[in-house]
């Protein structure tokens, strides 16, 4: 049987003599090498690829032109909005996920199992519909709409329904980087801390948050690439008001419709850019948990 | 310190884990809570460290009431079963944990604390591993690492939760009596619980032994197991041979069918012997199987009506009788205890 099946290069009746197998479940290297071939065909035709594309279009007139994309007051409006949104809702987040993986990984309450289907719930509503439940909520139609216009406060089609927008898309991801590491870590030392004579306040300082940073900062990391990059929600309450109400996303997809292919493209470099930034910055994370 | 529990009950929705309990502790003592696992004693030790509340009763240290406060201000030294090492300090920063929370007006100073902690890792013998995180030390390094931390804050009572229960057992031998010499030196007033009745045999000055959330006897390790109280205790401390028995004058008989006594023998108290005893209480048995490794004799033998039953003798004895697998011989009890089979309550001993 084993001659009939081979592997592209790998040779079988050979490989045993060179290569001997580390254990019950490892693969013939025939195998191995098909399973990591395919991974590797993968990410080149779906990731690599892409990225190249976005790089080799955005420089393809010359490092000037590129450059001169992030003159455009626009283009750094928009990037400035981007890095406000995030800016707020990240931090927001942290707060709110620390509490909430806090008050269900240490304690027993009732309605606890719906709080944890409500954290989830930005993850199964489509963007498009938690951008048009804010509409509902504080458009001029909308419920409390007349009021806040009443008021002189503009949230739909101005910068505050955007960050409440992106606020909502990403408030799961610290909340569910965390409550595994909370529950699986018990209370036992939080009640050590309790009877050494440390208050509430010095044993969270001190005792549960260094205990949990590493997934907490993995958590900010994937809510950060999400608010940077988040286009559904936004794009619904944003208005789409160059200069004014667009995020780098909303401006690429304007950019890329005006024809402008090397400036949407520069813009794209730079939104990949952060979140190549932000996997490697994963990557470090990870690699400092495991070890 | 004096810990004085009285009238203390705990349930966790339907199970009561503790029913109406009393117990005194003299100042300096170390004490044992005795019990199969849901008995109750680690509810207990919990509600006198504050980290549990009790629904009924109080908990008084030195004849005050601390019931309503905070673990951190009982002053309690806590040890946990699973060490509860704060993980990513080292092991210096571990025992100086409780010196370092202190509010600003209380807390030591720097060299103080330093001085402290140098002392007491000179003490649990680890002073090159101050540097080490617990993951590197083995369970039982932790678990004195966890009991200089307790010691740390020179608590009043220092309270232990099966210290030793996740160790083996050599190890869990040594460090027991690192912990009985520990105690000969501070006197500090030190409760632990435990499940092993050898461990609280010989470490405890007195051994508290709790059965459904209530404390069954408590005593001295020799008054408890020589006169327990009732039936669980006897049966709980050591191995033991039950039969039925029934009492005529004066004298108790065992009995082969159901009686309202039940009548506990150790294995030590009962004698082989090959001839017809003079003493009218006696029954015949088979023997089984011989077990002669060891400094006693085991011998598993089955009585004329089919029950089971365990003879310990010493090595000479059972040179003696040269006794054989199969043999009939005939067994008197020296010691019993009799109780009411209804209450396990003691009836008499002979």
């Amino acid at each position: 049987m084993a001659e009939a099946i081979t592997w592209g290069e790998a040779r079988p009746n050979r490989q045993p003599a060179t290569v001997p197998r580390t254990g019950a479940t490892s693969e013939p290297a025939g195998v191995r090498w098909l399973l990591i071939g395919t991974a590797a065909a993968f990410l080149a035709v779906f990731l690599f690829l892409p990225l190249a594309v976005v790089f080799s279009t955005a420089l393809e007139k010359g490092a000037f032109a590129y450059f001169k994309t992030f003159a455009d007051p626009d283009t750094l409006s928009a990037i400035r909005l981007t890095l406000l949104a995030a800016g707020i809702s990240v931090p927001l987040n942290v707060a709110f996920g620390i509490a909430a993986a806090w008050v269900i990984g240490k304690f027993e309450f009732f309605g606890k199992s719906l709080l944890i289907t409500l954290i989830d719930l930005p993850f199964s509503v489509s963007p498009v519909v938690a951008g048009l439940v804010f509409v509902l909520l504080f458009g001029l139609q909308g419920l409390f709409g007349p009021w806040l216009i009443a008021h002189g406060v503009r949230i739909i089609f101005a910068i505050p329904g955007i960050v409440l927008v992106t606020i909502f898309v990403t408030f799961p991801f610290v909340a569910r980087e965390l409550l595994p590491t909370i529950q699986a870590q018990g209370n036992d030392e939080e009640e050590a801390a309790l009877t050494l004579g440390a208050n509430g306040w010095k044993t969270f300082w001190r005792v549960t948050l260094p205990n949990v940073k590493w997934a907490l900062l993995y958590g900010v990391i994937l809510c950060n690439a999400r608010a940077m990059g988040e286009f559904g929600a936004v794009s619904v309450v944003s208005g789409h008001i160059r200069g004014l109400t667009d995020t780098m996303p909303l401006h690429i997809e304007f950019l890329y419709n005006d024809y402008q292919f090397v400036p949407a493209f520069a813009v794209a470099s730079l939104l990949a850019l952060l979140a190549l930034v932000t996997l490697v910055a994963k990557s470090i994370v990870e690699w400092r948990t495991q070890s | 310190m004096s810990i004085n529990v009285r009238g203390v009950t705990k349930a966790f929705g339907d199970f009561v884990a503790l029913d109406n309990v009393d117990l005194e502790i003299p100042a300096g003592k170390l004490v044992a809570l005795l019990g199969p696992s849901g008995s109750g004693k680690t509810t207990l030790l919990r509600i006198i460290a504050g980290l549990e509340f009790a629904d009924a009763g109080t908990i008084a240290f030195d004849g005050a009431d601390i019931s309503q406060r905070s673990p951190g201000e009982r002053q309690v030294g806590f040890v946990f079963q699973h060490y509860a090492l704060f993980r990513h300090m080292t092991v210096f920063e571990n025992i100086a944990f409780g010196l370092r929370v202190r509010p600003r007006s209380s807390r030591p100073s720097e060299e103080r604390i330093r001085a402290k902690v140098e002392e007491l890792l000179r003490l649990i013998q680890l002073r090159n591993q101050a540097s080490r995180y617990p993951s590197q030390l083995s369970g039982g390094q932790r678990q004195r690492v966890a009991l200089a931390r307790a010691l740390a804050v020179e608590p009043s009572v220092l309270l232990l939760d099966e210290p030793f229960g996740a160790l083996d057992a050599k190890v869990r031998l040594e460090l027991r009596r690192w912990l009985r010499n520990l105690h000969d030196e501070v006197h500090i007033t030190s409760i632990f619980v435990t499940h092993d009745q050898e461990e609280a045999l010989e470490v405890a000055d007195h051994v508290a032994v709790m059965n459904r959330g209530k404390i069954e006897q408590i005593g001295a390790p020799d008054d408890v197991y020589n006169h327990p109280a009732t039936s669980f205790v006897f049966n709980f401390l050591g191995s033991v041979n039950l039969f039925h028995g029934r009492i005529e004058e004066g004298t108790t008989y065992i009995h082969q069918t159901a009686t309202d006594h039940l009548v506990f023998v150790r294995p030590h108290s009962l004698e082989i012997s090959r001839r017809l005893p003079d003493h009218p209480n006696h029954f015949r048995a088979t023997t089984k199987h011989i077990n002669a490794a060891g400094p006693l004799v085991k011998v598993e033998a089955v009585t004329e009506w089919g029950a089971p039953v365990q003879v310990e003798m010493s090595q000479e004895r059972f040179r003696d009788l040269s006794l054989i697998k199969g043999e009939e011989v005939f067994v008197v009890p020296t010691e019993l205890a009799v109780f009411r089979s209804s209450e396990g309550t003691p009836v008499a001993r002979a």
